[in-house]
């Protein structure tokens, strides 16, 4: 239909670089870094997505905010090691209950 | 194909007579531990198409057990084997279950989600050794300890398991699981529309490559006699599986213990030559590896020989792997 898949596929690619990128470039203000800084953060950007619903922008948004509450209470309340434990326990546990997320449609 | 199985079965088991020395030995043996866990990840990475990151959770599982019988009861650390199968089984039930409902990238984060979690928790609990590990034997009482100075002996173990293994994969290649498992690779949904119970049998077959994994782990820890969070539950364990298959053959018989023999020399060979500061190469290698894998040749170095080597054994041989033609 006169898409080019491949020329979409890279713009959304190098969006979603720039994106990370500025994500970076903010965190750095008051995070510590480190060369393997991104590993936790990645996995933890997946489970947002996750959790919102995939393709879904306020899915996303709501669950950061509500993944990064979870995250600081846990740490608090648990313990600080223990913070990304219950941030990966939750997302088996939305995969058992309700895998298309919050907002997302069903896959 | 069964001559050229048969030549390659006795190379291996004639292999510690000529080369000799404590250095070859080891690395021959090491050869085959990432062969056997490879072949368990190519099961369900491979055949059915499946991507885990994540398979050091049953590696780990595997290899905790045994040490954690002998250091907290005394036991023979062979008596933890089965436990860390069933352990394993278990886990893989749990991840599957659910993951398995859902196409695309839910199984492979999942996977790693789990690890890490895994991973954490028993770097932080005591009664696993928490971050310092957990020991063996440091010389066997009995031989039940399996505990030996050479490493002659683990060599043949690993190779009677690596066989085993082996010949599982190659019956279930031609049995109906199989077939179920390639179509499911090539394309899920037309699977399900042909009536493939896709979710039962994407289900077995994790469960078949978990028990090997972890049988792989229970033995990287009978040979080693030390195990850490990071050496058997690390990213790294899980990635090391997914690239011996890969730079091998992804879903073929061979292509694991192809990848093995030329990764794992070269690990070792890299570590002698770089030394303690060399450690961070070896993720820079696997980097690497994968980006160059990706962009040239997906299907891996068994592919590679296909193409270039043997165009009249190709047509055939894909077909009948259920490659699309």
């Amino acid at each position: 239909m006169g898409i080019n898949p491949d020329r979409m596929q890279a713009l959304a690619w190098g969006m979603a670089s720039a994106a990370a990128g500025i994500a970076g470039a903010l965190i750095a203000t008051f995070y510590y870094i480190s060369p393997t800084v991104g590993e936790s953060l990645a996995l933890i950007a997946f489970v947002v997505v996750a959790f919102g619903g995939f393709g879904s922008v306020p899915g996303a948004m709501v669950a950061g905010l509500l993944i990064g509450l979870i995250e600081a209470t846990s740490a608090f309340y648990i313990g600080p090691v223990y913070q990304d434990v219950v941030v990966y326990a939750l997302f088996v546990g939305i995969l058992w209950v309700r895998p298309q997320g919050l907002m997302g449609e069903r896959a | 194909m069964r001559w050229r199985w048969t030549a390659v079965l006795a190379a291996l088991l004639l292999a510690p007579l000529v080369l000799r020395g404590p250095f070859y030995e080891r690395t021959m043996a090491l050869v085959l531990l990432a062969a056997i866990s490879a072949s368990a990840w190519n099961i369900l990475g491979g055949y059915a198409g499946q991507v885990s990151f994540g398979h050091a959770i049953f590696f780990g599982a595997g290899a905790y057990m045994p040490l954690l019988l002998y250091s907290r009861w005394q036991s023979a650390p062979l008596l933890g084997v089965p436990v860390g199968v069933a352990v394993s089984i278990a886990i893989a039930i749990l991840i599957g279950a659910p993951t398995f409902r859902l196409r695309g990238h839910y199984f492979s984060m999942a996977t790693i989600a789990v690890a890490e979690l895994t991973r954490i928790l028993v770097s932080n609990w005591p009664f696993l050794g928490a971050a310092v590990g957990l020991q063996g034997p440091a010389g066997g009482r009995t031989l039940w300890d399996l505990s030996f100075r050479s490493s002659v002996p683990y060599y043949y173990i690993f190779l009677f398991v690596l066989a085993v293994l082996l010949g599982a994969t190659a019956w279930m290649e031609q049995s109906r699981m199989g077939y179920y498992l390639r179509a499911i690779r090539a394309g899920e949904r037309a699977a399900r529309s042909l009536g493939v119970p896709v979710r039962r049998y994407k289900l077995y077959a994790l469960m078949l490559s978990a028990t090997f994994t972890a049988l792989a782990g229970s033995l990287y820890a009978l040979m080693i006699g030390f195990i850490d969070p990071d050496s058997g539950l690390g990213i790294l364990v899980s990635v090391q599986m997914v690239i011996v298959a890969a730079l091998g053959g992804a879903g073929t018989l061979s292509g694991p213990l192809l990848g093995a023999a030329i990764l794992v020399p070269l690990q070792t060979e890299s570590n002698t030559l770089f030394g303690g500061g060399g450690t961070g190469l070896t993720y820079i290698f696997y980097g690497a590896m994968i980006l160059l894998l990706c962009r040239f040749e997906p299907g891996g170095l068994l592919e590679l020989w296909r193409r270039y080597l043997a165009p009249r054994v190709l047509r055939t041989e894909r077909i009948r792997n259920g490659h699309p033609a």
